[in-house]
């Protein structure tokens, strides 16, 4: 198990009340395979994932990366070197071109820029990203490309864990399902764990793995696929 | 990755340009204010420079103490109206000494040959007039028109040594200052005490109207030339003619003149000069709050792209400098221009120290408007913006 959740709560406090999203789950997650979390606005999907990529830490319970607690770790080096995450609206840089995107983590790591370059443009090329929009700013593209720019950026970085939170919420279905493959491909042939996070009920039949979350709760859905 | 961005976000936003004019502006609007100030400074002391009021003291034994270092070394101290008949005592029995801050040393000399030369020192009313209270006993006779309201407030006060009153003709003596000739005309009485030192004195200032002197400003100021006799009766009962300088300095009233275009012109460029001073302070902060709004105005975006660089895995030190950073070289540029125009336009000279703190403060508001965008959970405002 490469992600491991053991018992994890997450609560938050709002004026009113206190409100559990993730509420004691337990789940190991493996390398190689493509898990998608199904559930309805507000059922703790989100907030889920936020804990898994580090972006913050849970109110009880442990999460296990590689069976070290992610409390041990620091939380900027986690996403740096093991974990990435892929946005519904993408969320690239808009004033850096499509290539510069793809090498923001390498520089991060503070890898070489010719060598940044060429390992960004390889992971662009598996994106299936055409070399004539390298040079093209976020903008000039298709949703459908940005996501994968994102993906491409997310993959350049060489972390094991890729997290996408609702990655063909914006894509119409054609898109989506390329998107998908996309993932599923990542997850088989470079041996990743990927976690999808959708209310999209096709998405999740593409899945290895589904697993439903609801009421900060999280359970399998369906069965498992090989 | 951080010269990546910085290029980046400089040459295809005009954020920069944006905080670049805004340097320029707020620089040079800090040299105008700056060149105002000393304008109105420079007006104040050419006022005052051009008003020629002089001092003698001397000792209780009627020496003349020339050489004293003058600045806050004695008091004035006045006696109340009816204190020396009440304790039995003669007004000759008290002395006066003067508090007075120079300001001005002139040489005034005699034009007579039967005085012998000697130094006097100029003065400045501001400082002169705080010793002179009710409270302290002061007893003052007003010229018709002006009340301890007037006299509280800045005037302009000279000494005139009691061994010069029989020059005194007509209510008016003749001195050289700084070897030019100029006619002072007695005009006012203050009555005061001192318990050590002996400074018989008479008050004589030259009245000036518009910068020019005329001996029709006198009369403006007192109404008719009554009171003018009146002071000459006094005068005259006090040191009658053939009096001896000794007698003389028993003593203790003078006279005081009060001057309105001058009073006015100085009070109105003190006032500006405290507004501009007090401007100085406003502006700095108003800087600060400018780029706290600059700040916050691309607060959403920042907040994205700070998140954006944090789900990348960039530690937060890092991010909140990188977006700062394209801000700071925005303001440097435009400090550094407003700097260039300091120098080539006269009028801004003056402030080119100051336009480093404009740049500070800008910067400052600019760095606080960026810690609040420091988010927990960078997910959610990322998530936000769908």
């Amino acid at each position: 198990m490469i992600l491991e959740l053991n018992n994890v709560t997450y609560e938050y406090r709002t004026k009113l009340q206190t409100v559990r999203a993730v509420n004691g789950v337990s789940f190991g997650f493996e390398e190689g395979k493509f898990y998608a979390i199904i559930g309805k606005s507000g059922s703790g999907k989100t907030t889920l994932l936020s804990l898994m990529a580090g972006l913050d830490l849970p109110t009880s319970g442990e999460i296990l990366y590689s069976g070290k607690p992610m409390k041990a770790i620091d939380t900027d080096e986690y996403r740096r070197e093991h974990a990435s995450v892929v946005y519904q609206s993408y969320n690239l840089f808009l004033k850096m071109t499509v290539l510069e995107n793809a090498m923001v983590p390498l520089l991060l790591k503070k890898v070489e820029k010719g060598e940044a370059r060429s390992r960004a443009a390889a992971c662009l090329r598996d994106v299936d990203l055409a070399e004539d929009k390298f040079l093209r700013y976020p903008n000039m593209l298709s949703g459908g490309e940005q996501q994968r720019v994102a993906i491409a950026r997310s993959l350049a970085g060489g972390q094991r864990i890729m997290l996408a939170d609702e990655p063909t919420g914006n894509l119409d279905s054609e898109n989506g399902k390329n998107v998908i493959e996309i993932l599923k491909r990542l997850a088989h042939e470079k041996n990743m764990l990927v976690i999808v996070v959708t209310h999209d009920a096709e998405v999740s039949s593409q899945a290895d793995i589904a697993l439903r979350m609801s009421d900060g709760k999280l359970s399998v859905h369906g069965s498992e696929k090989v | 990755m951080g010269a990546m961005w910085i290029k980046h976000r400089l040459l295809r936003t005009r954020i920069w340009l944006a905080v670049s004019a805004l340097t320029i502006v707020l620089s040079i609007a800090m040299g105008l204010l700056f060149n105002a100030l000393a304008s109105q400074r420079e007006r104040l002391s050419k006022l005052e420079k051009e008003y020629p009021v002089w001092v003698q003291l001397s000792d209780a034994s009627g020496a003349y103490t020339d050489g004293l270092n003058l600045l806050n070394s004695h008091v004035w101290r006045f006696i109340r109206d009816g204190y020396a008949e009440e304790n039995g005592v003669s007004t000759s029995d008290f002395f006066t000494h003067v508090c007075l801050k120079l300001s001005k040393e002139v040489e005034i000399t005699m034009p007579s040959e039967e005085i012998s030369e000697r130094l006097l020192l100029g003065i400045t009313q501001r400082e002169s007039v705080p010793a002179l209270s009710e409270d302290g006993g002061a007893r003052i006779e007003f010229f018709e028109g002006y009340s301890w309201e007037d006299f509280s407030e800045d005037k302009a006060v000279c000494l005139l040594p009691s061994d010069l009153i029989p020059l005194v003709s007509d209510g008016a003596i003749e001195l050289l200052v700084d070897g030019t000739a100029q006619s002072f005309t007695q005009i006012g009485t203050v009555y005061g005490i001192s318990d050590s030192i002996c400074v018989p004195w008479i008050f004589f200032v030259n009245a000036y109207e518009n910068g020019i002197e005329t001996s029709e400003s006198l009369s403006a100021i007192v109404a008719d030339n009554t009171r003018l006799s009146e002071m000459k009766s006094s005068m005259e009962r006090f040191f009658p003619q053939g009096t001896s300088v000794e007698a003389l300095r028993n003593h203790n009233f003078a006279m005081t003149v009060f001057d309105e275009p001058y009073l006015q012109a100085h009070r109105s460029a003190s006032q500006m000069i405290r507004l501009l001073q007090s401007l100085q302070p406003v502006f700095m902060v108003f800087c600060l709050g400018v780029g706290l709004f600059a700040g916050a105005v691309l607060f959403r975006t920042r907040r994205r792209e700070y998140a954006l660089l944090r789900s990348v895995g960039m530690n937060k030190p890092r991010a909140l400098l990188l977006l700062s950073a394209e801000y700071v070289i925005a303001a440097l540029i435009g400090g550094t221009v407003g700097l260039i125009a300091a120098i080539f336009v006269p009028q801004l000279k003056q402030s080119m120290v100051l336009i480093p703190a404009v740049i500070f403060c800008l910067l400052a508001g600019i760095a606080l408007s960026q810690l609040m965008i420091m988010k927990k959970s960078a997910l959610y405002v990322l998530q936000a913006n769908e």
